[in-house]
């Protein structure tokens, strides 16, 4: 060995590391893919005749005590998602701790931030991980997480168990929009977040003064908004120093991601998807070519970039998000909101919000042709999960009839007709509000997985509008043409 | 000379100060406009975030997966940084050099594929997992802080304890750990605190039960609400067990900073 | 032990003691980079979960090279990463230097002060910048505002987002220059500076021909190191922007990350960290080449 020469010695000492390392690496490797086989779970073909349940089935005897079961589930950190283990009066101990009690199941709850969410459960159901007994998919990604199969139907693990979970009850809009896939019921509302509405506050509507200035100023008498034209004139009009302090008219949505929602409620409102793809929140035809950039679209998008442009909104540029919406109305200085209606219980808690005891509720201004959107976040159960049945039976027992109303009582949108219509429930004027927005026609967020990037491109172009970078007739152009690529790549054009 | 040290700290620490100030406000005034400067100091939000949301586990979970860590990445790194700073062997320079590349890492690069391997090892949402995730990227780190530091120590009283008899390791145990202990102390330090910091490996690799501080405290930033009272609270939390730390090393913090900035 | 073993230890006792350390970082940060660069030359949708990956050779790259999006990221990364750096050094350099003078006591307290930026986490730094520059109710504008200056849009604007950035990145990392540079003055020789002061050498000559040069090795490292890491950096403007307003911040990092998760182009999302990677490494090359010290 010392006879070897220096470079000898050096490029030998080299060959035997890299390949010493390179042997690691394979180890670990085929280790990782063997157990990776070796654990992935055989898919079970069971092909259940998709009836639905109806209600007046008799409940099936109580099965004998089951073996203590534990489940697990990842959903994101709304705040509906808080109720389920929220200690109040009506829920004492919080749901989860009741069930638990009630069957000897514990269920944990992990919520994370959206993005997280999104990232995780992703990897978690794309390496059919059994981590996970139960999910939520927010309605406007459903497009990537239904076909993919990775959810068992709830229809089948109805008639495996025979409790009934009377899908008729639910608000049927979104059962089958959001959470049905090839004729199977793969989710289930959590919530029904039936579209934004308005929130105002009411002293500043029914102050006699600013009634006459803003009568005067307008000719028409000031009132909750009718047409999105109206939502200009009070932005404008209560943009103003009142009593000394700094008010708002509203706040926009302008960040990347959600600066889009502003165009497509005003857009949808107005009428302007008529004629397109139901499934696709009407942003495309049947054959998915795009439908924004019409007559409407200009109209739309011009209403955000004159509210933005003359600053008759709060502050906060291109980066409001929908958080900054709620923020800035708990803060109590923005005259009106507008926002998807599992964000609002705090509103009226004076231990967050200064706008408490104040507010009035009003749906969007709905043309004759316009509608509204729909939305909800939905429960899905991991089709790799370990207790599958046990998930259903904790989660028909969480989104029944009962469970449903106390939810409602304590902040959650209510799920079922049933619930809405109960008396005590329509005491709350925001679920008063929110049945009367179901009655009024809607579509569902698009299915198709390609509108995450479409619906990012969108907003930055809509920020180049706002800021004067671009007419709007060109980005509205630029929007449909990048769109054009999107879809064409996606194979869908 | 002094103002002008005063005005330095003031900038640095202002930010934790205010978000330590926000923490007690009541929640209702953290948003306020113009700030409330005199308020009813409160632990309303400090409750809710150690208690409702769970924040108190958190807080365990980090220092779990930190000490584990900082632990692991000692017992293995010590023993390279010694050889890697006292044997002479062809390629050393070049493998030191390597060690550092790791710290060129995007962190990226290597969610997905731990990802699956880490599941497919059933070690997962575990605290062994985030463990091993951290120490990999403590390593290098430790080793070239470490290295500098056994740098330090004459080559003479190596040398005389061979002479007496001493074998390599025994140097290594029973003297040159001993004499570098202001060394550990820095690279426990800072190991502690790398991971204490670390974010897209936990936020992929933790469930409930091992979440740690950073990735709670991103999600409390949520979608449509967030509570900027609570938020405090959770920066707030991060800080102070870093600040402790701190406060009592920070002589080898420094110490260990510079090491390898001066010797290179 | 047989005797042949035991001079086999004893021998390559130096290489076998690094040897847990190389398998360890080997197993968990080569594996995943084996395996991103698999995937860079594959094509896989993580939204389309249903369609198996694709094999697709270097389209990947073809396609970044003229994508002007990953450009404008690169561009963008690069501008973050030069701003942050040369700011850090020039004020490092400064506040070492003010520390490092008799007058200042540069006791406990002010050592504890200025490790905080550099130890505390990346995400609750951001965090806490997003509330101390909201615009509306942020308490810096409100303190702009006492002296005139009114509703600063600080990460908001297109324009001022990336500066803000630069500001934030500048206030946690400064210390960590400054602390080195504070490090390397007390260590350094007395008489270069008392000879110059007793030949009547004005504060400025001896600062730019007697301390600029010994600082030299240390500053490099600096360099060095904040290169690395601002060229990564990803929890703090992941909290703040998100790569926005516009793609003001989309550094490649937030890029990667975006493509991945939120659009589904795994493939795509690889072939950019890959180049990302490429980069740093360049970059790190090139620098410690032409600054390292001759052992």
């Amino acid at each position: 060995m010392k006879n070897l020469s220096e470079t000898e010695k050096m490029s030998r000492r080299r060959f035997t590391k890299y390949v010493g390392g390179a042997i690691a690496v394979a180890a670990v490797a085929a280790a990782g893919y063997g157990a990776y086989e070796m654990t992935k779970p055989q898919p079970t073909a069971t092909v259940t005749p998709t009836q639905i349940v109806t209600t007046t089935q008799p409940a099936t005897t109580v099965a004998p005590p089951p073996a203590a079961v534990s489940l697990r589930g990842m959903t994101t950190s709304d705040p509906n998602f808080y109720l389920w283990d929220k200690d109040t009066p009506i829920t004492p101990g919080g749901l989860l701790n009741e069930y638990a009690k009630k069957t000897g199941t514990t269920v944990a709850l992990e919520r994370l931030d959206w993005g997280t969410l999104y990232e995780k459960s992703r990897l978690e159901l794309q390496s059919q991980s059994p981590t996970y007994d139960y999910m939520c998919y927010d309605a406007y990604v459903r497009g990537s997480y239904l076909p993919n199969n990775w959810f068992m139907s709830w229809e089948e693990l109805e008639s495996k168990t025979g409790l009934p979970m009377d899908f008729a009850g639910m608000t049927q809009k979104i059962v089958r929009d959001c959470g049905t896939y090839e004729g199977k019921i793969m989710g289930v509302p959590s919530g029904s977040f039936f579209s934004p509405y308005f929130i105002y506050r009411r002293s500043l509507f029914e102050d006699p003064k600013l009634k006459d200035e803003f009568e005067k100023k307008f000719r028409h008498p000031l009132s909750p908004p009718n047409s999105w034209q109206e939502v200009t004139e009070l932005s404008e009009f209560f943009t103003r120093e009142i009593s000394g302090k700094q008010w708002y008219g509203i706040s926009l949505l302008m960040a990347p991601d959600s600066s889009s929602d502003e165009f497509y409620f005003r857009w949808l409102n107005m009428g302007g998807g008529k004629g397109g793809r139901h499934a696709s929140m009407y942003i495309t035809d049947e054959n998915y070519e795009p439908l924004i950039n019409n007559d409407i679209g200009v109209e739309a998008l011009k209403n955000i970039v004159e509210i933005f442009q003359n600053k008759w909104c709060a502050p906060g540029g291109t980066e409001v998000a929908w958080v900054d919406i709620t923020s800035n109305y708990f803060a109590g200085d923005v005259a009106m909101g507008y926002m998807w209606s599992c964000a609002w219980p705090g509103v009226d808690d004076p231990a967050v919000s200064k706008a408490a005891g104040d507010n009035g509720f009003h749906t969007l201004p709905l043309a004759p042709d316009g509608v509204n959107c729909h939305s909800s976040l939905m429960m899905a159960i991991n089709r790799f999960g370990r207790h599958p049945e046990e998930t259903y039976k904790f989660l028909q027992w969480l989104l029944s009839p009962e469970q449903d109303k106390r939810m409602a009582l304590i902040g959650n949108n209510p799920i079922r007709t049933s619930t809405f219509q109960d008396p005590e429930v329509q005491a709350n004027p925001m679920n008063a509000n929110l049945w009367k927005m179901a009655q009024l026609p809607s579509v569902p967020q698009p299915d198709l997985p390609e509108f995450g990037e479409m619906n990012y491109e969108f907003s930055l172009e809509i920020q180049n509008a706002a800021l004067g970078k671009k007419k709007v007739e060109q980005a509205l152009d630029d929007t449909e043409a990048k769109w054009r690529e999107i879809l064409k790549k996606a194979g869908r054009l | 000379m002094n103002l002008a040290a005063l005005l330095v700290t003031v900038w640095f620490i202002f930010p934790i100060v205010w978000e330590f100030l926000s923490s007690v406000k009541p929640p209702i005034e953290v948003t306020a406009n113009p700030p409330v400067f005199f308020f009813p100091p409160t632990l309303e939000s400090w409750n809710t975030l150690l208690f409702e949301k769970g924040g108190a586990l958190y807080l365990v979970n980090s220092v779990i997966v930190a000490l584990g860590s900082t632990a692991l990445s000692l017992a293995l790194g010590a023993p390279t940084a010694y050889g890697l700073s006292r044997f002479t062997f062809r390629g050393r320079e070049s493998l030191a050099m390597d060690f550092l590349s790791f710290r060129m890492f995007p962190p990226i690069v290597i969610v997905i594929p731990l990802f699956i391997v880490f599941q497919a090892l059933a070690i997962k949402n575990t605290y062994f997992g985030l463990i091993l995730g951290h120490t990999a990227f403590n390593i290098p780190f430790t080793i070239w802080l470490l290295r500098g530091f056994f740098m330090e120590v004459p080559l003479e009283i190596e040398q005389a304890s061979l002479v007496d008899g001493c074998s390599r390791m025994g140097f290594f145990w029973r003297m040159l750990l001993p004499m570098s202990a202001p060394g550990l102390a820095a690279s426990i330090v800072f190991s502690f605190i790398l991971s204490w910091n670390e974010f897209m490996f936990a936020s992929v690799m933790s469930s409930q039960e091992t979440r740690t501080l950073p990735v709670f405290s991103a999600s409390l930033l949520e979608h449509y609400v967030a509570d900027w009272g609570q938020f405090a609270a959770a920066c707030t939390l991060s800080v102070i067990p870093v600040f402790i730390l701190v406060l009592f090393t920070q002589r080898y913090m420094i110490k260990g900073l510079t090491y390898g900035a001066i010797k290179g | 032990m047989p005797p042949f073993l035991r001079r086999f230890f004893s021998d390559k006792l130096g290489p076998l003691l690094t040897a847990p350390s190389w398998a360890m970082l080997m197993a968990i940060s080569i594996y995943p980079l084996i395996y991103c660069v698999y995937l860079s030359f594959n094509d896989w949708n993580l939204l389309k979960a249903y369609i198996p990956p694709v094999f697709a050779g270097v389209e990947n790259y073809l396609h970044l090279v003229q994508d002007p999006l990953f450009l404008n990221t690169v561009q963008v990364s690069l501008t973050f990463s030069g701003l942050a750096v040369s700011i850090e050094i020039g004020l490092g350099i400064a506040v070492g230097v003010l520390f490092s003078s008799e007058h200042v006591k540069f006791g406990k307290v002010l050592r504890t002060v200025l490790l905080l930026p550099m130890v505390v986490t990346p995400v609750i730094i951001g965090l806490t910048w997003k509330t101390l520059l909201n615009q509306k109710w942020g308490i810096v504008n409100y303190f702009l505002s006492q002296v005139g200056i009114e509703g600063v849009e600080w990460y908001t604007s297109p324009f001022l987002a990336l500066p803000t950035m630069v500001l934030i990145d500048v206030w946690q990392w400064t210390p960590f220059v400054a602390l080195v540079v504070f490090a390397t003055l007390l260590s350094m020789p007395r008489e270069p500076f008392e000879a110059a002061a007793i030949d009547g050498a004005s504060r400025l000559r001896i600062f730019r021909h007697i301390t600029l040069p010994m600082l030299r090795g240390s500053i490099a490292l600096a360099v060095l190191i904040r290169l690395i890491d601002t060229l990564r950096e990803f929890d703090k403007i992941y909290v703040l922007t998100r790569g926005g307003p516009g793609r003001a911040t989309d550094v490649m990092s937030i890029f990667a990350y975006r493509t991945a998760f939120y659009h589904g182009y795994v493939s795509y999302a690889a072939a950019t960290s890959i180049v990302l990677f490429i980069i740093v490494i360049a970059l790190c090359t090139v620098l410690l080449g032409r600054l390292t010290p001759k052992q």
